[in-house]
């Protein structure tokens, strides 16, 4: 018989294996559509690791995404290896990333304010992309290699939706480590209470801007993901600031307390509304949207945690009830 | 180049009257009742729409499609306080659900309205006044005319009657302002009000002008955001002096910045605010 520990060890593993195996089952119409929901979700994970740890709300995860993208497709078409282009793309989104938390640290713009100071440098680099002809423009560039116009089809889905599992995975445990370790303590005491944590001499300016580096390069590597499975980057579809409010949005749906919610609420909020309407084909076209809006809606007023941060609160309640049950009675005298 | 300079100049002024409406609005939602609400720009989108409908289709005169548009959007706003009256003072679930309600909005407008971009084939607009070289549209003149006095009317309610008293002392202290007997259901409703008056005002005013779509909600919600930051939140001056500076430097931007960059100047001066002051040009910690 397993241990317990054995199993929370092992059991990413498995559950990894188990999601690969059903990727690979899947038909490649639904491969396709599973994919931009694994990129996303590996946004989300930075996403939410940021805002786990310094307590910030960014709606620059677009941007971030948006790199990604173009550095994979760029990369690639200028014939080197897609994890050149991925590097690129971490680094890339790391220093504007890094640049943007120092600025707003130094002003000392926080809470709503630090989200729109995101959001406006989301649009800028937006406006400059749409407005100049950097990397094509408003058409932005397709990818050519390999194999010549439109060689994106060759990529292999199955190969990219293991890949992108394996990395989902992969960059999970990694967060869960970097949060169980000292670092992990002191980011806690950063969200909780940012003076607090600055009075008693945590080096807050420091362990935010690692925090929005290391979400801003997860979300550029789910950026890389949705790229190489489009073949075409876009800056109207590829770094526009609603990728960023769909990441926070399918972050917020699953939960943001543990690392896995805000990835599997992306994923359950990006699959839910297609999952409907291919049970119900008589529905209006756009009632994809529609029903998304509803599940955004739910989750607010009535699961304020999130879907899974919900769960696991009632499962720690009713587990604290039957402690509570068993414990023995203490009565005067005693 | 000094005529055009001169004529987008008065185009941003005009323009900016119309947006400081929508600016005081969404301060008095924003920086007064400290509500976010993402979903404003398509609330502005609705109105805009039932001016459309009632203007293009059904041939009704501009002010009854105006009136119909401040009612639409009494009716829309008093939903909305409905809406975010359990979420309490938490300002994530707010955004959130106020992206929603703006997804809902976008999606319900697109099943009513249809997803097309439409413009009012109207002869609104025909008409021009010429002082020397510069030429402006009549309409757009009386229309921004009319959102100023509405935004002067606005200033002296909260300066000077008693609502505004309330207002402003709710804005600097709730709970101390509720022990002195003042109702908070009262004052949000009558923020929420004159917010609904001042988009359907607007809207009635941009609309010959301007093509609506049910997608254009989340854009026009940025930039009425930049405003209210850069001017100050929670001053209605601000507000004024937020939707001047965005108007003319995107009026003005735009005679030498290709496409969306002049928006890129607002990004900048929005930067530059929160960096050297972050509550904004004219905001103080209680300023209305």
């Amino acid at each position: 018989m397993l241990s317990k520990v054995w199993l929370r060890r092992i059991g990413p593993v498995i559950l990894c294996a188990a999601a690969i195996v059903v990727a690979i089952v899947l038909p490649d119409y639904q491969k396709a559509q599973v994919l931009p929901a694994v990129a996303l979700a590996i946004a989300s994970l930075g996403f939410s690791f940021q805002s786990r740890a310094a307590g910030d709300i960014s709606l620059a995860y677009g941007l971030f995404f948006g790199i990604g993208s173009y550095a994979a497709i760029a990369a690639s078409n200028a014939g080197w290896t897609v994890w050149t282009g991925i590097l690129i793309g971490i680094v890339v989104s790391a220093v504007v990333s890094g640049l943007v938390s120092m600025a707003t640290h130094r002003y000392r713009v926080r809470g709503v304010f630090y989200t729109f100071a995101t959001l406006a440098v989301s649009i800028a680099v937006l406006n400059i992309f749409e407005s100049t002809g950097f990397l094509g423009g408003v058409s932005g560039i397709i990818h050519t290699s390999p194999g010549g116009a439109l060689g994106s089809l060759k990529i292999d889905k199955v190969y990219l939706l293991s890949a992108s599992i394996v990395l989902l995975f992969l960059l999970g445990l990694g967060i869960v480590r970097l949060e169980r370790s000292r670092f992990g303590i002191l980011w806690r005491s950063i969200a909780s209470n940012e003076d607090a944590a600055a009075g008693v001499g945590v080096d807050v300016r420091n362990l935010k801007i690692w925090a929005a580096v290391i979400g801003a390069s997860i979300a550029s590597i789910g950026g890389a993901v949705a790229g190489l499975n489009a073949g075409i980057v876009a800056p109207d579809a590829s770094i526009s600031w609603s990728i960023g409010v769909a990441i926070l949005v399918g972050s917020v749906f699953g939960g943001l307390s543990h690392w896995w919610f805000a990835p599997a609420g992306t994923v359950l909020l990006t699959m839910i509304p297609d999952m409907v309407t291919t049970q119900f084909p008589s529905l209006p076209s756009n009632s994809t949207v529609i029903i998304y809006g509803v599940c955004l809606l739910i989750v607010m007023y009535g699961l304020a945690d999130g879907v899974f941060g919900t769960i696991q609160k009632s499962i720690r309640s009713r587990r604290l009830r039957q402690t509570r049950a068993k414990a023995p009675v203490m009565t005067e005298g005693v | 180049m000094l005529i055009a300079i001169l004529q987008v100049t008065v185009n941003g002024l005009l323009l900016a009257m119309i947006f400081a409406a929508l600016a005081v609005g969404l301060d008095l939602i924003f920086g007064v009742l400290r509500i976010i609400n993402f979903a404003y720009g398509d609330f502005l989108m609705i109105a805009l729409f039932v001016v459309f409908f009632a203007v293009g289709a059904f041939q009704l005169p501009i002010a009854l499609a105006g009136v119909l548009a401040v009612a639409g959007m009494l009716l829309v706003s008093f939903l909305f306080w409905l809406g975010v009256l359990p979420l309490g003072e938490n300002q994530e679930r707010q955004m959130l659900a106020t992206f929603g309600i703006g997804i809902l909005l976008q999606e319900v407008g697109n099943l009513v309205f249809g997803a097309q971009v439409r413009t009012l084939d109207s002869s609104l607009t025909s008409s021009t006044f010429r002082f020397g070289d510069v030429a402006v549209v009549q309409y757009t003149l009386v229309a921004a005319l009319i959102c100023a006095a509405l935004v002067i009317a606005v200033l002296v309610v909260m300066r000077k009657s008693r609502f505004g008293l309330q207002l402003r002392a709710f804005a600097a202290n709730e709970a101390a302002s509720r022990l002195y007997g003042v109702d908070r259901r009262k004052i949000m409703l009558g923020a929420l009000g004159i917010s609904a008056a001042c988009i359907g005002i607007a809207a009635t005013s941009l609309l010959p002008t301007l093509y609506v779509s049910p997608t254009i909600g989340l854009n026009y919600t940025v930039l009425i955001y930049m405003m209210v930051i850069i001017g100050g939140t929670g001053s209605i001056v601000g507000a004024i002096v937020g939707a001047v500076i965005v108007e003319l430097a995107m009026s003005v931007g735009s005679l030498w910045l290709p496409g969306s960059l002049p928006m890129n100047i607002v990004v900048i001066i929005l930067l530059v605010i929160l960096a050297t002051r972050p509550q904004g040009l004219f905001g103080a910690k209680h300023a209305v």
